[in-house]
């Protein structure tokens, strides 16, 4: 009865109205409101499909690659990595770089001093690269950085002197412990961490593989699973992890704004009553819109897979198991704050907390949905959709992430009850 | 169960500043007024009664409940703030529905005591105004209206004259004399006419200290003798302020009629009957309140 109450007085007016539009433009411009040209090809042998690459651990593939890649970043000396998501370029100082050339040097044999001096005429080189303008190239990067690269120069006439491959001697095992004391004097998140060499291993997928992962698509994720995931992955992270809590905090603020605290103070009521029948408001008024917008969107590839047995309640498991817990941890954090503080800025630390998160990016799939992660990605992109098999073997992590904040949430909101109890009775009055 | 408020030696801080000092009471049921200028601590008081603020120490035991007991209390305490409003938006009834879900009522309930209730405060013409076009007499009755909706016990009102114009004063006084018939019913106020109309039985406060409680009678009783009127010249006026305690003036031409309170008698004045207002000045001046007072009293 009181959770009708709460419902409409969250839903009804402008702000609410504001929520669901904004909700409804950011997925829009994500493109996952319409997946119907989005269809899953089923692979067939004679015609000549390209199924796509993977990434697989073939050291004759991944040495070269890698090799090559650190070689550049080494003239550079502009190393990308991504110590905690975010992405940070390195630059080392001389005694680092002469590590990184000894390591060049042991793996492809060409003399150290040669390497060392190819990277002194280029970072020369380098440093006047802006002062000199026509032979540079200077781009935003996107992260706010800018990317510079040569034109013509002395970097790419040394890396055609130095023609570079790996030693006939060199056990991939010994590659990746060179390649890892890489990293290590990166300061870590690099792509030569022993764990991160496999992006270096492009292979086309077969056509037996392409057929495995449609059977996968077909049965465990019934078409729909999918795309019920990439939406999902988009709802979280550009709505879920930040909108919700403007309708918590606009509920909690408005008895006192309209002056009514006492008179809801005084009433037989539990605070925990009150409390959770307002979170639980705010949660199914974000809910709602969500989980009409996840079936507008499922159902446009409902007539690409005719008879085909589709699952037609993905949108909603995924709705209910991926996206609640977004929006119960913002919810949460907004009605905590709120009443901690008769402040908005739970807002503010939410935004902040979405940013952060946000900017962590995406360095790769599996990395993106560790355990803390406010909004884990799981979205590799183009025919996400096709990507069963690496949702099955990130799924405890998913898991894991979400319980944490479904727990998390519920602690806050237990919290909240006993702060608003105690401010009942007159127990934080110093804030007068 | 008993059917008093006892309050023993209560004494609210804050911060360093002391609102209340060993503050003792025995309120009986009926109309309780609670007088005092703006600052004596009524407010202070009454929220602490209604279980919304924390008392320093002391005791106080609501119908035998004590205080700290708020699950209890809540439920017989009905309190209608010195300032307050509602969400804006709603109108009149789904205000009133709202707080009384929040009271525990059920469908049937709520539907039955609303219609009551708005029907006594007289707002039942308005059920579907919206609390934002509420003028300041309305939302005092819905005050008053919401307040008993738990049907309480104890009705605690905070000034709920304050800003009405004399007819609504009078029909609002009216209201809470009726209220009173079944229950508790504590009025502060800070102007004299609301208790003299309704209270048998009143305290006094100012600077968180009790100066008074007792009948109305009583009060007048200590005043006997001290009230005086006097026929002056306006000139005279100045010089007769700085010397009497004038709690009323009256000019007529160039003379100014005079009334004055004083201890020892005087010559050429006509003793007369003291009033409330009287009796009020006359206390807080035996306990050395600091008084302005010029022609009317004022309290503020
Ligand atoms: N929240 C508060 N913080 C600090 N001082 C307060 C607070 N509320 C009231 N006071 C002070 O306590 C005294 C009593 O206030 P109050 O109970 O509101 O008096 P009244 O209702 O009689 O006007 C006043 O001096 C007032 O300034
Ligand atoms: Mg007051």
């Amino acid at each position: 009865m009181l959770f009708w109450s709460e419902l409409k007085k969250t839903i009804a007016g402008i702000p609410y109205l504001l929520f669901v539009i904004v909700v409804v433009i950011a997925l829009n411009s994500q493109g996952v409101l319409n997946f119907s040209n989005d269809k899953v090809i089923e692979p067939n042998p004679t015609a000549n499909q390209n199924y796509g690459i993977k990434n697989e651990e073939i050291p004759e593939l991944i040495m070269p690659a890698a090799i090559e890649a650190l070689y550049a970043e080494f003239l550079e000396n502009r190393y990308q990595t991504y110590p905690i998501g975010f992405v940070k370029y390195v630059k080392l100082n001389d005694d680092e770089q002469r590590k990184v050339a000894e390591i060049i040097a042991a793996i492809t044999n060409i003399e150290i001093e040669k390497i060392y001096a190819s990277q002194d005429s280029c970072s020369d080189r380098n440093d006047n690269a802006i002062v000199v303008g026509d032979n540079a190239n200077i781009q935003p990067d996107g992260n706010g950085g800018f990317v510079i690269s040569l034109e013509s120069g002395i970097a790419e006439e040394v890396q055609k002197d130095l023609e570079l491959s790996v030693r006939k001697d060199m056990s991939y095992s010994q590659f990746k412990e060179l390649m890892q004391s890489v990293d290590d004097i990166l300061g870590g998140g690099s792509n030569y961490a022993a764990e991160s060499l496999i992006g270096y291993g492009h292979v086309p997928i077969t056509y037996e593989e392409a057929v495995r992962r449609y059977e996968l698509v077909k049965n465990r994720d019934r078409f729909t699973g999918g795309y019920a995931r990439l939406f999902s992955d988009y709802a979280v992270a550009m709505t879920f992890s930040i909108l919700p809590v403007f309708l918590a905090v606009i509920i909690a603020m408005k008895d006192k704004r309209a002056k009514m605290s006492e008179l809801i103070y005084i009433r037989k009521i539990s605070s925990a009553k009150i409390i959770t029948m307002r979170f639980l408001a705010v949660l199914a008024a974000a809910m709602l819109p969500v989980i009409v917008l996840s079936y507008i969107s499922n159902i446009s590839i409902w007539n690409l897979y005719p008879e085909m047995k589709l699952d037609y309640l993905a949108p909603l498991k995924y709705d209910l198991g991926w996206i609640l817990p977004s929006a119960m941890i913002t919810a949460a954090v907004g009605i905590c704050l709120t009443e901690l503080t008769d402040t908005p800025i739970a807002v503010a630390v939410c935004a902040l907390w979405w940013f952060i998160d946000v900017n962590l990016g995406m360095k790769s799939v599996s990395a993106s949905c560790t355990l803390f992660r406010l909004a884990p990605r799981h979205n590799s992109g183009t025919k996400s959709y096709f990507r069963t098999q690496d949702y099955i073997d990130h799924f405890p992590k998913i898991l894991a992430n979400r319980l944490l904040f479904t727990g998390l949430s519920i602690v806050l909101v237990v919290g909240t009850i006993f702060i608003y109890e105690a401010k009942r009775k007159g127990k934080f009055l110093w804030k007068k | 169960m008993n059917n008093i408020i006892e309050i023993k030696n209560l004494n609210k801080f804050y911060g360093k500043k002391q609102a209340l000092s060993d503050v003792t009471l025995s309120i009986k049921p009926g109309m309780f007024g609670l007088l005092g200028r703006n600052g004596a601590g009524k407010t202070t008081l009454m929220r602490t009664l209604a279980a919304l603020l924390q008392k320093k120490s002391g005791s106080v035991t609501i119908c035998g409940i004590p205080i700290e007991n708020e699950k209890e209390i809540r439920k017989i305490i009905g309190y209608l703030p010195q300032e307050f409003s509602m969400y804006p938006s709603m109108n009149v009834m789904e205000a009133m529905d709202y707080l009384a879900l929040l009271s525990g009522l059920n469908k049937q309930e709520r539907r039955e005591r609303i219609e009551v209730l708005l029907q006594k405060v007289n707002l039942t013409e308005h059920r579907k105004k919206k609390i934002r076009a509420l003028s300041g007499g309305m939302k005092r009755r819905l005050g008053i209206a919401q307040a008993l909706l738990n049907n309480p016990k104890v009705l605690i009102v905070d000034e709920p004259t304050a800003g009405l114009d004399p007819e609504e004063r009078i029909r609002f006084r009216n209201l809470l004399s009726e209220v009173a018939e079944e229950r508790i019913v504590i009025l502060s106020t800070h102007i004299v006419g609301d208790i003299e109309a309704t209270c048998e039985n009143i305290a006094i406060l100012d600077s968180g200290k009790v100066l008074y409680q007792g009948t109305v009678h009583n009060l007048l009783a200590v005043a006997d003798g001290k009230v005086f009127t006097k026929t002056v010249d306006r000139k005279e006026l100045p010089t007769l302020k700085r010397d009497l305690m004038i709690t009323g003036m009256h000019t007529q031409g160039r003379d100014v009629s005079v009334r004055f309170l004083t201890e020892h008698g005087t010559s050429n004045a006509e003793a007369c009957a003291p009033n409330i207002e009287d009796a009020y000045m006359f206390y807080l001046k035996k306990n050395g309140a600091e008084l302005e007072v010029n022609g009317n009293v004022i309290l503020e």
